[in-house]
């Protein structure tokens, strides 16, 4: 079996430390290598085969939930977990909005690690067994509007500058469909025109440009 | 474990009562199915109304269904009859391992 090549990021060397001693336990992962900031991590991701990256929330400059998203962005493949000590509904949500597989406290045990690794691999969702105690089957309301698969395809093509009639095409729906979805994407974000809305789509890392 | 993921917009007035209950139970039909059937981890449900127009969506991160062989879901069908009944638009998109995303878009009659 292919081992999983792992990247642990977090600005305490005594966490990189702790958790690459945990991993050591485990004959199918092997961890190639630690960072301490977003800026590391990425240089790191371009020289390396890398399928799990464990990232801290708290980083000092780039939050672990703007590396999350940058990683997804530029390697897709790669699974990201997090980690932190924060339980706050709002991070995860953030995070797994942003592409994370998993959310792990730094208080779970290393049955708890070795499954969120595993799952991630596995393409799944995995959530730390202390969040799901708290938040079990309870509503996420997001920081930052969620969009839709439908939605997220009306805003890039916008971005692209084409016309509603062109995205209807495009995306074999109606007109009216297109409409109704510029105004979901207008009333999400609380902006009042294309322009506005071109702006937050790119602050927010949701289309490309 | 399921995460919902909810937003709504234009929801502070009440509908006509038909319509209301026709959304109601499109939603919990389409929910139903993502419970039973998606093994999914996430779902996103939204409803937006506007002066003239509600829409809905359901979207889950499930293992979705191939829209060309899998076509009687009575679910899926119930669901397509009130769309109908309420002359609205449905766009349903899913693929093996892809999750499905189901929209719903019609005309409501304003200031009810």
């Amino acid at each position: 079996m292919k081992k999983i090549n792992i990247l642990i990021v977090d600005d305490h060397p005594m966490v990189l430390e702790g958790m690459k001693a945990l991993l050591s336990n485990f004959d199918y992962m092997s961890v190639i290598g630690t960072a301490t900031n977003a800026f590391e991590t990425m240089d790191k991701l371009k020289n390396q085969q890398v399928d799990i990256v464990i990232v801290d929330i708290n980083l000092p400059e780039v939050s672990g939930i703007e590396l999350t998203a940058r990683i997804k962005k530029e390697y897709p493949a790669i699974k990201v977990l997090a980690m932190s000590t924060f339980k706050e509904r709002s991070y995860i949500s953030q995070m797994i909005k942003n592409g994370a597989s998993g959310y792990l406290v730094k208080s779970a045990s290393k049955e708890e690690i070795e499954a969120a690794i595993q799952s991630a691999n596995e393409g799944k969702l995995y959530l730390s067994l202390d969040i799901n105690s708290i938040d079990l089957n309870s509503e996420i309301a997001p920081d930052v509007p969620v969009v839709s698969r439908r939605e997220k395809e009306v805003l890039q093509l916008i971005v692209d500058g084409l016309t509603n009639p062109q995205i209807a095409d495009k995306l074999f729906i109606s007109l009216h469909t297109v409409d109704s979805h510029r105004k979901n994407l207008l009333a999400k974000f609380n902006v009042n025109n294309t322009a506005s809305l071109i702006r937050v789509a790119i602050k927010n890392n949701l289309v490309e440009t | 474990m399921l995460i919902f993921i909810s937003q709504y917009h234009g929801l502070e007035n009440r509908l006509e009562t038909t319509t209301e209950v026709v959304v109601y139970r499109i939603v919990q039909e389409l929910l139903n199915n993502v419970v039973k059937h998606a093994e999914a981890t996430i779902v996103l449900v939204q409803v937006m109304c506007y002066e003239n127009s509600l829409n809905i969506t359901i979207e889950d991160n499930g293992k979705g269904f191939d829209q060309a062989t899998d076509k009687k879901s009575s679910g899926l069908n119930n669901v397509r009859s009130r769309v109908d009944y309420l002359k609205g638009q449905l766009d349903i998109q899913s693929a093996p391992g892809k999750g499905t995303s189901v929209y719903i878009d019609f005309s409501i009659q304003p200031g009810q």
